[in-house]
């Protein structure tokens, strides 16, 4: 069980297509993972949940991670946050 | 000659023809199931749908093959594969006993209304990328064989496509058969049909009421993309008028581009440096694509804000991060300076995360902006500066680095760095042997504060360069917050002491031959351009994006008048200090 929190830097934060690209590394990953922001905890292989976080730049989202590839799953994770979704900005 | 006006999403102008792209309205019938087995078959009758309409998106993005569009149509893929989305309309074919068609109804209902009251324009946008991936499936759903890429003309050369709504994925298919541009009834700025109009460089005008009925069949429209404009049937004048816009706006791109090309010089031939300011990684690129003679101030703290956690205290990390910097800001194999100002905190610029809670270290200060801040942090907490000094070292074989301190006010703080610079190089040298050659960074200062701008001849000899950081400097000098709403009207850089005062540094610098430039708002604003050539500055440092803008100012004045413009200012106002 890993259970981090963790910063969004990129310019238009949480927004639909950078939940996109979350959505493509979660779902590749067994284990259960959930992001709250906020006071909303939602799924972060179900784009549509992570859209209705409306986490913007800056903001500190929390991630919970459990299963056999957790850690895994925690480093690919924090590398699209931290590369910024591989925004050109 | 009809004319209508709608939300100018991508730039261009355009003629052509109508075409208008009629979608039956989608018929949603209602069935009420009572087998199992009934219910059964619409689960999977719902999961082909989302294959099909799964791969229908893949096929378009591979033959599209658009970097926006492949994120857009990615984001799309991702909302059709959802799993909770899948779930949910899977329970509400079985809890309904419904079909297939009439779950996405209620799914799509309640999916709109938890974003329609969001707050965020941005978010509420997003209901439009429901409605649009719903309907995609709905088509699957009916094997519908009203299909767009049936019904839409093949080639569509200098037709102007006129729709309702169309999705991404429509917009791509209307752009892959060559429209010449796009109109559309509904849809907002920050949908994403306009995101990748953009991205395609389709000219669009968006949310035109009316459209489909206001517009005929293959009448001849002008498209203005920069204003929302629209002119159906124009008369020859208009066409005349919108053939030499286009026209002038293509010889605008062009001269931008010659601009691009051109020394940067005054009228009177005087050479200019023109300096970025940047804050990401990414930023160099645009820098140097708008011909930037190199990097004038790199807010370092900006930086450690973006890089990973750890980055502010790991050495390794940073020194490859400036090499990559270093690296990349070269010319014809020549290296452009890269001045790296060292962590500004305190005031309102945050310590990273997680070097820890800034109130640790700066336990509220009663006037902050007064208080432990720039150098004045770095030295009482040199740990962290002895990193980014040695990172820095390191890094400075890869290219020419400039090592820039902020908010100096004595002398001492800049013999305190001279120190720490000395301990670093002689233990660099120890460590990695022919790493780093220690006298070749240049060492240089902000002048921000009014007490640096008063002694500049003390302080010149002790640095290599300086930047003046105008924010704080108008902010110090006239004691005003300009974000302070009840003071902010009287916060004026033309202000007869901050008019004086840059002279004084202006021309010290110049008089003692240091370099100098000003990095802050003022280097951009038009008004004050002119002041500061008059006052000697020859390097200006500001955002990628005025680089253009300020060539051209820059090229339309002669500095000898604006030399006579500013002795005529101070002669009413004698300057002070020491120059």
């Amino acid at each position: 069980m890993i259970n981090q929190a963790i910063q969004l830097t990129n310019r238009l934060g949480l927004h639909a297509r950078a939940a996109g690209k979350l959505v493509n590394i979660t779902s590749h990953f067994q284990s259960e993972c959930w992001i709250s922001f906020n006071n909303r905890r939602v799924n972060a292989k179900s784009i549509m949940g992570l859209l209705t976080l409306a986490a913007p730049c800056g903001a500190t989202l929390s991630i919970e991670l459990s299963g056999n590839d957790e850690q895994a799953a925690y480093a690919a994770i924090t590398e699209l946050i931290h590369n910024r979704f591989e925004e050109s900005e | 000659m009809l004319s209508l006006t709608g939300t100018a999403v991508a730039d261009g102008v355009t003629i052509g023809t109508v075409h208008r792209l009629i979608q039956d309205e989608l018929s949603v019938p209602q069935m009420t199931l009572t087998s199992d087995n009934a219910l059964d078959l619409e689960v999977e009758r719902l999961q082909l749908a989302r294959q099909g309409a799964v791969e229908q998106l893949r096929e378009q993005q591979q033959r599209i093959a658009n970097p926006t569009a492949d994120e857009v149509l990615d984001m799309h893929r991702q909302m059709l594969l959802d799993p909770e989305f899948l779930e949910f309309t899977v329970s509400t074919i079985r809890t309904d006993k419904c079909n297939a068609e009439w779950a996405l109804v209620q799914v799509q209902t309640r999916l709109l209304e938890q974003l329609n009251v969001a707050e965020d324009e941005y978010l509420r946008a997003r209901t439009d990328d429901i409605e649009h991936v719903i309907r995609l499936l709905h088509r699957q759903l009916q094997h519908d064989d009203s299909n767009l890429e049936d019904r839409l003309p093949t080639r569509l050369q200098d037709i102007i496509v006129v729709a309702a709504d169309p999705s991404p994925a429509e917009l791509v298919m209307i752009k892959q058969r060559g429209a010449s541009g796009l109109v559309t009834e509904q849809g907002s700025a920050y949908s994403h049909t306009a995101i990748l109009a953009r991205g395609l460089g389709l000219p669009t005008v968006l949310a035109v009421p009316n459209a489909l009925s206001l517009l005929k069949e293959d009448e001849l429209l002008i498209l203005d993309g920069h204003h929302g404009a629209l002119f159906a049937q124009p008369d020859e004048t208009m066409q005349r008028h919108y053939q030499q816009k286009t026209a002038a706006y293509l010889q605008h791109l062009e001269k931008q581009q010659q601009l691009h090309q051109q020394a940067c010089q005054t009228l009177d031939g005087t050479p200019i440096r023109l300096l970025a300011n940047i804050e990401y990684v990414g930023d160099v690129e645009k820098a140097l694509q708008a011909g930037a003679a190199g990097v004038g101030l790199l807010r370092s703290e900006l930086l450690f804000l973006q890089e990973k956690p750890g980055f502010m205290d790991d050495e390794q990390m940073q020194y490859e991060c400036y090499t990559r910097l270093a690296t990349a800001l070269h010319h014809n194999a020549h290296p452009l300076p890269l001045t790296v100002r060292t962590l500004d905190v305190g005031s309102d610029k945050p310590l990273p995360q997680p070097a820890g809670n800034i109130d640790w270290y700066l336990d509220a200060e009663p006037n902050p902006a007064l208080g432990l801040r720039g150098i004045r942090f770095s030295l009482r907490y040199p740990r962290w500066l002895k990193i980014q000094l040695r990172a820095l070292l390191r890094a400075s074989r890869h290219g020419h680095i400039r090592i820039l301190l902020p908010m100096i006010s004595m002398r001492d703080e800049i013999i305190n760095v001279r120190r720490l610079i000395y301990e670093c190089t002689t233990e660099l040298n120890a460590e990695y042997a022919s790493e780093v050659k220690p006298d070749t960074v240049e060492l240089g200062i902000m002048i921000e504060t009014p007490a640096a701008a008063l002694i500049m001849q003390d302080l010149l000899p002790l640095v290599d360069f300086i930047a003046v950081g105008s924010n704080d400097l108008v902010q110090y000098t006239l004691a005003i917050d300009r974000k302070n709403d009840n003071i902010s009207r009287w916060y004026a850089p033309q202000h007869p002491a901050v008019v004086s005062l840059l002279y004084n540094i202006i021309a010290t610098a110049n008089q003692l031959e240091a370099p100098v430039s000003v990095c802050g708002e003022l280097a951009s604003d038009p008004e004050y351009i002119p002041l500061l050539l008059g006052m000697g500055l020859r390097e200006f440092s500001v955002h990628p994006g005025h680089l253009l803008n300020i060539k051209q100012q820059l090229q339309s004045l002669d500095s000898g008048e604006c030399r006579e413009r500013i002795n005529a200012l101070l002669h009413n106002h004698p300057r002070p200090g020491t120059a």
